[in-house]
């Protein structure tokens, strides 16, 4: 097994959003947020898939995560019908926050199929608190998908490296 | 060619209380996996485990109380899942792990992010899977699933594994993996 890369963007300078495209095989693939840093304080990391190269905005997406924190217990959130994964909550701008993650794509490329996302992500929110958000996340639509959108809910992305790996034999 | 590298592999043959990887992480990647694979202790206890600290680029292990981690845990003889950590702790993670006579093996895999930039704190999000006795009489797999962080901006080059309990790390194949970005 090895990861092949397939796309990556390092942002610097403000960017409303990273398209990562080219999930064209049915091979499972990883998506790598390293060092995200929103230009708003408190803004989430949102992901939409894209079909063709365009986002889907509609009402399409489930979830189901649980949020492991240092300042109480694990709490769970799930969602369904929303127009976007919600990846994440509140990050922070200030000194050392952000957020870093690990994410998988299951069946983008197959139009028969819903396409499933798993992720395990960390976080020091705008309080400077450590969240971790792990789960998943349906697609609900069978169509094929070729790659995700990654965008904040407001703002746009300070800084960061989003990459696509294909999990390959 | 992957874009995983490895960069160490390391396996125990020699029981000791406390291991350094040092000079693993670099400029070369921001984004590590390391994997831990069948580590044991040299005799059984009760919540058995063995502890991470990162390795400044001085060589230094650090320990003071600049990390923040929290686990989800579960136990294979309660269905009261716990969650154990906190802020302000002296280690960066830790593995939960037993005798290896009692099958008490203890795997992860970790992903560590930014260890290198010393403008960066230093992040980890990891799965494990164990074999221990947490409290019961008897071995029950135990399952962590967590995060950490170094809350301090500096230069990290490699990490320690040790035994705070004096008792000695026995087994295990250590691999430090850097995820290349073209």
């Amino acid at each position: 097994m090895g990861l092949k890369q397939i796309a990556s963007e390092t942002v610097t300078s403000s960017t409303a959003y990273v398209e990562l495209i080219g999930t064209t095989t049915d091979d499972c693939y990883m998506i790598v947020v390293n060092g995200y840093i929103p230009t708003s304080d408190a803004a989430d990391l949102r992901a939409r898939v894209l079909e063709s190269s365009t986002p889907n905005t509609g009402t399409n997406y489930d979830r189901a995560f649980m949020s492991i924190r240092t300042d109480t217990t694990y709490s769970n959130s799930s969602n369904t019908n929303e127009t976007y994964y919600d990846l994440t909550t509140a990050i922070g701008t200030s000194t050392g926050e952000q957020m870093n993650g690990i994410m998988y794509l299951y069946n983008a490329n197959d139009s028969n199929e819903y396409t499933y996302l798993s992720a395990e992500n960390v976080q020091l929110s705008h309080t400077a608190l450590l969240i971790g958000n792990q789960g998943s996340a349906v697609f609900t639509s069978n169509s094929q998908v070729n790659g995700i959108r990654l965008y904040p809910n407001t703002g746009n992305i300070a800084s960061g490296t989003f990459t696509l790996y294909q999990i390959e034999d | 060619m992957s874009n995983l590298i490895l960069i160490d592999e390391t396996t125990v043959s020699t029981p000791a209380n406390s291991i350094n990887f040092t000079n693993v992480f670099s400029a070369d990647y921001d984004t590590y996996c390391i994997q831990i694979v069948g580590s044991s202790a040299e005799s059984s206890a009760a919540n058995n485990f063995m502890e991470m600290r990162l390795i400044n680029s001085s060589d230094s292990v650090i320990t003071s109380t600049v990390y923040e981690w929290e686990y989800y845990y579960a136990r294979g003889f309660s269905a009261t899942y716990l969650t154990i950590g906190g802020t302000a702790r002296d280690e960066f993670s830790r593995l939960y792990h037993d005798d290896d006579a009692l099958k008490g093996f203890g795997n992860m895999t970790m992903w560590v992010f930014n260890p290198f930039q010393s403008d960066s704190y230093t992040f980890n999000v990891q799965q494990a899977a164990g074999w221990g006795r947490d409290g019961a009489s008897s071995q029950i797999p135990i399952m962590q699933k967590g995060i950490g962080v170094l809350k301090q901006e500096s230069s990290i080059t490699g990490y320690n594994w040790f035994n705070r309990n004096s008792i000695n790390i026995a087994n295990g194949t250590f691999r430090t993996y850097g995820l290349k970005v073209d």
